[in-house]
């Protein structure tokens, strides 16, 4: 989901761009104290492909569309720092160059899709898996990983939507920008991710996992 | 740049692939994500119209809005053929960026 401008009030966005620019600050220290020049090539790749799979909409028939963001994948793969900087650059260019999420957005846009995705998907895979765990449970991992950190990205967009009636009402009681509460809001987010969009991230993560742990094991971050 | 010939064809299939996001939903008579509403479709759903919403929805407009080179009706094999175009577009921007952002950082890091 990429929230277009007008949904988030000043007092939403205007923080969630505080978190997206200091974890842009946290990346670029980290990758100067530590550059692996492997890993560039792979950075470009991983954020033309998380561009790529987020022109994928899959239909709900008769209601709505939902998209893989293949955030998950890219941080276990690569780690979820780098994974931070892929799908970042991902929102960034389809905001500015396609309008696909709004310029006020893209902060709140990048701390779902970018920073929340990728560190739980990372943590729930840590968590689920211990050393000389098997294939099967690697990739039971893998989607799991990818179905749980969908949703809270989801649930957490949910919640910036929801809370718009609450903090910016006109004197007239109207909502100013997203107009349905969190009861609204969050149920739907949540509903279709656990149903349908969840299980495309899961799906996604899986098979891409799966294809470099037979042909490039020694490359996957989240193994090491 | 051959060890990862691979991962470019796989790219180059998925922008091939891309019209299936707009010819699915198409067929299934799926509409926009939820909370992806012109501020129109708004009104028309709560009868009312957001102010804040109707004023930043007209912030910015983007060179190829919504992945669209024609319009909004346009027939699908138009707006596959937009679809294939700025997927190849994106990629080509993305790859550039991250190429010129890494380059910059590494540089950084050896000073």
């Amino acid at each position: 989901m990429h929230i277009p401008d007008g949904y988030l009030s000043p007092q939403t966005y205007v923080p969630l761009y505080a978190v997206f620019i200091a974890s842009a600050a946290v990346v670029v220290k980290k990758v100067k104290a530590k550059v692996d020049k492997k890993l560039v090539p792979f950075l470009g790749m991983a954020a033309a492909f998380s561009f790529l799979i987020m022109m994928f909409n899959v239909p709900i028939p008769g209601g709505t569309t939902g998209h893989a963001v293949g955030a998950a994948i890219i941080a276990l793969l690569f780690g979820p720092w780098v994974a931070f900087v892929a799908v970042s650059v991902a929102i960034i260019i389809q905001a500015l160059v396609f309008g696909d999420g709004g310029i006020t957005a893209i902060g709140a846009n990048c701390v779902n899709m970018a920073l929340i995705i990728p560190f739980v998907a990372w943590y729930v895979f840590k968590f689920l898996v211990r050393k000389n765990a098997s294939a099967t449970r690697l990739s039971i991992a893998a989607f799991i990983s990818g179905y749980l950190s969908i949703n809270v990205a989801a649930i957490m967009a949910g919640i910036e939507f929801g809370i718009q009636p609450l903090v910016a009402s006109g004197a007239d009681g109207n909502p100013l920008y997203a107009p349905y509460p969190l009861s609204i809001a969050v149920p739907a987010m949540a509903v279709e991710h656990l149903v349908l969009f969840g299980f495309i991230e899961a799906i996604v993560t899986l098979l891409i996992f799966r294809y470099f742990y037979k042909n490039n094991k020694g490359i996957i971050e989240v193994l090491k | 740049m051959k060890a990862y010939k691979k991962y470019i064809i796989f790219l180059g299939i998925l922008v091939i692939l891309s019209p299936l996001g707009i010819i699915i939903p198409d067929y299934f008579k799926a509409v926009n994500a939820w909370g992806e509403w012109s501020v129109e479709s708004v009104k028309q759903q709560t009868g009312k119209e957001p102010a804040g919403m109707k004023k930043d929805s007209k912030l910015y407009k983007a060179p190829i809005s919504d992945y669209n080179f024609g319009k909004k009706g346009d027939p699908l094999s138009k707006l596959s053929v937009s679809y294939i175009i700025s997927g190849l577009i994106g990629t080509g921007v993305i790859l550039l960026l991250t190429f010129g952002i890494t380059k910059l950082i590494t540089r950084k890091a050896t000073e």
